[in-house]
C-alpha cells in the first residue's frame, strides 16, 4: 500500500476516506482535519488561550500535541481520581508529555488530586453516597475543569473526544430518544453564561484509530490499560456495533455523526434556544457560585452527602 | 497436516508440543495482555481475520512501526495487536 499524497510506503490506511498515508503525509492529514474543525465549528483563535483536559490516554495527549504544533497557546489540566493500579500511571503519562512536548512549547500542566482536595478517591465517595462510580466521577471532572477553566481565565476548554466518542454517544441517545441531550452533542458549546466556559472537541472529525495512529506515529506515551471502571460499559457495545458497521461500510460512522451536524446547523434554533434555555435558569450555587439550575449545584450537593456519610 | 492449513487455534499449540527449530510469529495481544504464537506468513487483514478482530478497532504494529492491512507478516516478527477503542 502507498501512499496517496506522495507514493512512498504508506504506514496507515484510511478506508473511510478511501485514502493511504506515509507517516508524513498521515500528520498533514491529522493537523488538517483539527485545523478544519476549529475553523467550521468557530472554536477558538490564534489569540484565545485554550485548557485541554488530559487524562494520560491516546485522545487528550494526542490533542493537546496537535493544538501546540498548530501554534496555539494551549495549557492542560490532569485530574487525578485516586484509583490505584490506574491514576498513578495515568499522571505519570500526563506529567511526562508536560515534561517533554508542553514544556519545549512553553505550555504548563495544571493537576488537581480528588484524593487530596475532596477527601477519599472516587470509588471511595460513589460508594459513600450510593452513585455508580463513573456517573460521580462525570460530575467531579465535568466540575473541576470548568472552574479551572474559569478561575484561571481561559478562554475555552478542549476535551479529545473524537468521532467514535461522539456517534456511539449519539446512537445512545438516539436509541432512548433522548431528545434533550442533543443539543449538547455539538463539538462547540459556547460559554452560555457567566461562569460556564466554552466547551470544544477539536478530534471529532477523527476516528479513534487515527488519533491512536497518530500517538503510536509520533511516540506519545499514552495509557493503553483502560480506566478499569470502564469496562462492560455501554458506551463501549455501542462503539464495537458502530466499528463493526464501519469496517462492512467505510464512512458509516462519520455520515451518522456529521450529517446529525448537519441536520442541527439547518435547524439553526436549537443551540440559539439552548443558550436562552440556559441562561434563563441559571444562577450561582449557594455554596461555591458557580452555576447551576439548582439551589445547590450537583457537584456541592455530592460533597456534602460525602461528608454526611463518612461522619455517621 | 501441512503447515498451511493450520488453523490459528491448531497454531497456538504449546510450546512444549512442537519440535524445538519451530519458529512462529510473536503476537502480543490486550484485554487481557497475553502472547500467541502464530504461523506465518500472514497478511495484517488475516491475522485480524484469524483472531476475530475487526480491524476498524485495532492497529497493527510490528517492531515500533505501523503497518497496514495487505503488509505480510512473517514467522520471525514480532507484533503487537493494539486496541484502539476506550469507553471512559
Ligand atoms: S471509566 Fe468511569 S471512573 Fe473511569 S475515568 Fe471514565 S468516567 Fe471516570
Ligand atoms: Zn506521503
Ligand atoms: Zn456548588
Amino acid at each position: 500500500m502507498n501512499c496517496k499524497k506522495c507514493h512512498t510506503k504508506a504506514v496507515i490506511g484510511l478506508p473511510r476516506h478511501n485514502a493511504a498515508f506515509c507517516k508524513v503525509c498521515f500528520n498533514e492529514f491529522v493537523h488538517d482535519q483539527v485545523a478544519r474543525a476549529i475553523k467550521a465549528e468557530r472554536m477558538f483563535g490564534p489569540q484565545d488561550r485554550i485548557l485541554v483536559a488530559v487524562s494520560g490516554g491516546k485522545d487528550s495527549l494526542a490533542l493537546w500535541d496537535v493544538l501546540l504544533k498548530l501554534g496555539y497557546k494551549a495549557d492542560a489540566l490532569y485530574v487525578d481520581l485516586g484509583i490505584s493500579g490506574y491514576s498513578a500511571t495515568s499522571r505519570e503519562k500526563a506529567v511526562r508529555f508536560a515534561d517533554t512536548v508542553g514544556a519545549a512549547h512553553k505550555a504548563t500542566l495544571l493537576t488537581h488530586t480528588v484524593q487530596e482536595a475532596e477527601g477519599a478517591g472516587i470509588r471511595e465517595l460513589a460508594d459513600l453516597i450510593h452513585r455508580p462510580t463513573c456517573s460521580a466521577c462525570g460530575t467531579i471532572k465535568r466540575y473541576q475543569f470548568n472552574r479551572a477553566a474559569v478561575e484561571h481565565h481561559y478562554d475555552v476548554m478542549a476535551t479529545g473526544h473524537n468521532l467514535d466518542d461522539e456517534a456511539a454517544r449519539l446512537l445512545g441517545n438516539v436509541l432512548h430518544w433522548q431528545e434533550e441531550y442533543l443539543d449538547k452533542q455539538s463539538p462547540s458549546l459556547p460559554a452560555s453564561v457567566e461562569g460556564f466556559a466554552k466547551k470544544v472537541k477539536p478530534l471529532y472529525r477523527l476516528s479513534e484509530r487515527e488519533i491512536a495512529a497518530y500517538a503510536v506515529l509520533n511516540r506519545i506515551d499514552y495509557i493503553v490499560e483502560e480506566c478499569p471502571m470502564a469496562k462492560g460499559s455501554k458506551m463501549l457495545l455501542y462503539k464495537e456495533v458502530l466499528n463493526r458497521l464501519e469496517t462492512e461500510s467505510p464512512g458509516a460512522k462519520q455520515s451518522f455523526y456529521w450529517g446529525f451536524l448537519d441536520k442541527q446547523a439547518k435547524a439553526q434554533p436549537a443551540s440559539a434556544s439552548m443558550t436562552e434555555k440556559d441562561q434563563a435558569s441559571l444562577h450561582p450555587c449557594s455554596t461555591c457560585g458557580q452555576p447551576t439550575t439548582a439551589e445547590i449545584c450537583s457537584y456541592c450537593k455530592m460533597m456534602a452527602r460525602a461528608s454526611a456519610a463518612k461522619s455517621s | 497436516m501441512g503447515r498451511k492449513s493450520l488453523s490459528i487455534a491448531q497454531s497456538l499449540l504449546p510450546l512444549a508440543q512442537r519440535s524445538a527449530y519451530d519458529r512462529f510469529m510473536q503476537v502480543q495481544l490486550s484485554h487481557p495482555e497475553r502472547l500467541v504464537e502464530v504461523k506465518g506468513p500472514k497478511r495484517v487483514k488475516e491475522l485480524l481475520r484469524d483472531l476475530n478482530l475487526v480491524a476498524e478497532a485495532h492497529l497493527v504494529i510490528r517492531r515500533d512501526e505501523l503497518v497496514t492491512e495487505d503488509e505480510l507478516l512473517r514467522d520471525e516478527d514480532m507484533v503487537e495487536v493494539r486496541p484502539v477503542i476506550s469507553g471512559g
